[in-house]
């Protein structure tokens, strides 16, 4: 079946966006408090946020603020940072082929973890809707520059966001959807390897090199391994 | 090059290289994935590669946490395998970790 594009699959996606927009405002917001610290803008910190559109990348950007280097260290930490959507983008092609480029390149633009994630979702369940990945990626665009311009106009005023668990928001939904992928004892080699060999590269590495290390392995070692050893 | 991000050219040579830095990891899987033939075994290691992401991305959380963060895990499972809802699964979650950390301190 070949991919299209539907009004219900955007809004769709788009709604079950919002329930995950408190999350993505407050990571927002916690980017803006730390864009106004190293003497950003509310228009630079919101400009960055919609052209850029990766919480994490930006946060070690930040960090590298006033260093003498600044090019080379914000495009390295936008490479270690974003690693892992190489491997995000090869997973979800299969579930886009089909699709006119430029649609399908301008789509990527949006993507992030959770529509990522929601969109391998919807392949699993045989659904070829790509406006679903789209919408949710609208809606966390959105919430992203609403968190970013509040967190740089009022930061000061916000308090800890660690306080409500909204930094386990995206842990928790990585989870939920984990469980939902499980289908027998078989999915246990993937997501063992992939965890032990991201826990040696999250000690010794650094950066998010561990998610695109352990991806990798977890999954290659599933594609190698004879079919008797799996069932 | 030296780039001074308190000028406006200067943020806007900085915010184009992290443009184009993040929009190129966002495509260039996709891109070569073109050249690969979709083979049985291309279908297994595409297929396992959610979970092993997912693992990769959960481990190091798990190893860094501490009881609020296992007592979130453990209620994002219990409410997915109850409701099936991810995302009322993940607030869940979310909730049982604001909770440890208001109630318990951990």
């Amino acid at each position: 079946m070949s991919p299209y594009f539907s009004r219900d699959g955007f809004s769709r996606g788009f709604f079950e966006g919002i329930g995950l927009l408190p999350g993505m405002i407050a990571f927002g917001a916690v980017f803006g408090v730390l864009a106004d610290g190293v003497g950003l803008s509310v228009t630079g910190a919101a400009a960055m946020s919609l052209f850029v559109f990766a919480g994490t990348a930006q946060l070690l950007a930040l960090h590298s603020w006033g260093a003498p280097d600044l090019l080379v260290a914000v495009v390295v930490s936008v490479i270690a940072m974003n690693a892992r959507y190489v491997l995000f983008g090869a997973a979800i092609q299969p579930w886009m082929r089909g699709l006119p480029p430029l649609i399908a390149y301008a789509s990527l633009f949006l993507m992030v973890d959770a529509n990522w994630a929601a969109g391998m979702r919807e392949r699993d369940a045989g659904r070829h809707d790509i406006a679903v990945f789209v919408g949710m990626g609208t809606a966390f665009m959105i919430g992203w520059i609403a968190g970013t311009v509040a967190g740089a106009g009022f930061g000061p005023l916000l308090g800890d966001p660690r306080r409500l668990g909204l930094d386990f928001f995206l842990p928790a939904f990585f989870l939920s959807l984990a469980c939902g992928f499980w289908k027998g004892r078989g999915d246990l080699l993937p997501f063992a390897i992939g965890a032990a060999v991201a826990l040696v590269f999250d000690r010794f590495v650094g950066g998010s090199w561990h998610v695109l290390a352990g991806g990798l392995a977890g999954s290659l070692t599933s594609a190698f391994l004879p079919a008797k050893a799996k069932a | 090059m030296n780039v001074d991000p308190s000028t406006t050219s200067g943020l806007v040579i900085i915010i184009f290289a992290m443009t184009v830095a993040a929009y190129l990891t966002r495509v260039s899987g996709f891109f070569l994935m073109r050249f690969v033939a979709v083979t049985p075994r291309v279908e297994t290691w595409l297929k396992a590669l959610p979970l092993a992401i997912m693992g990769s991305i959960l481990a190091p959380i798990a190893a860094h946490g501490g009881p609020a963060e296992y007592a979130g895990f453990a209620a994002t499972i219990a409410v997915f395998l109850w409701r099936r809802n991810d995302i009322l699964a993940a607030f869940a979650g979310m909730a049982a970790v604001a909770l440890m950390r208001a109630f318990v301190g951990v």
